[in-house]
């Protein structure tokens, strides 16, 4: 699975776990970035765009909202996938995330397994 | 918001824990002073709304810390280094929990905005269980093979 992913995540914890995830999907290690908000997000997608990004959204800087929002304004992020993994449980927020564009949902706490779902998902749905 | 007590809560931080880090937690019968005694690293983090806001206030202590974080990162427990992942184990802990009160105070159909957990030193620990014995909320201990996890709460 030759897919480039931007995990995008304030806790180191947390993108371990994600980082796991992703390379037990079978996606090399070298493809594998991380973040730690949305600011450097939009930095590491300017030099190198990712095929699906792994968004937090309580996060320092930039949170993942504001990332969002940022990445529906620029068109050479268009073909970037995005897949929430977040606390954020309010319908309207990610109705408007949905809306711009995000395909992807996984509430915390999660189940190391449900992550590996989605990862699948993604990369079935990557097309 | 009255409607969560700590035995709910308790609940559902045992779920929360199971689902994250497969740490099996049960009531534990030791004071809120005995678990603190214990607890090494604290956090806190707040919850904002136009009718309601808390905060909830997690505390663990270090073995705790060392089961969550290895299963988390999918290694031993022996090869954490505790020092170095107790604080964004404890933040992590907060920011999942906090989540979590957020839902139970009805966050899915109301904008309740959860904040950055911040790390609390000794000290801040034990103003804000004071400020919960003083009757804001409650304090619930929670008991796993490895240690102690506090959680206090409190809302106006």
């Amino acid at each position: 699975m030759n897919y480039k992913i931007l995990i995008v995540d304030d806790s180191p914890l947390l993108r371990a776990t994600a980082r796991r995830a992703v390379l037990q999907a079978g996606v090399p290690a070298a493809l594998v970035r991380e973040a730690r908000n949305g600011q450097e997000a939009l930095d590491a997608l300017a030099t190198d765009p990712a095929d699906v990004v792994l968004l937090d959204i309580n996060m320092p800087v930039m949170d993942g909202f504001q990332f969002v929002e940022h990445k529906a304004k620029l068109p050479a992020l268009a073909k970037v996938k995005v897949a929430l993994v977040t606390t954020e449980g309010n319908k309207k927020r990610l109705e408007r995330m949905t809306e711009l564009g995000v395909t992807h949902y996984l509430r915390k706490p999660f189940e190391p397994e449900d992550l590996r779902t989605l990862v699948a998902e993604l990369f079935g749905a990557k097309g | 918001m009255s409607t969560i007590t700590a035995e709910d809560f308790q609940q559902t931080a045992a779920n929360a824990l199971e689902r994250m880090a497969f740490v099996f937690t049960e009531p534990a019968e030791e004071t809120v002073g005995e678990t603190l005694a214990q607890c090494t690293t604290h956090a806190k983090i707040e919850i904002t709304g136009d009718q309601h806001s808390a905060w909830v206030v997690v505390s663990a202590s270090r073995g705790f810390l060392a089961e969550v974080a290895a299963s988390m990162m999918g290694v031993e427990q022996e090869e954490i280094d505790v020092d170095e992942h107790a604080e964004a184990t404890v933040h992590e802990l907060a920011n999942v929990l906090g989540g979590e009160l957020v839902m139970a105070m009805g966050g899915a159909e109301t904008p309740l905005r959860l904040s950055l957990p911040a790390t609390l030193d000794d000290t801040g620990v034990s103003e804000h269980i004071d400020a919960v014995a003083a009757g804001c909320g409650w304090t619930t201990v929670l008991k796993a093979d490895s240690g102690f996890l506090l959680l206090a709460c409190c809302w106006r």
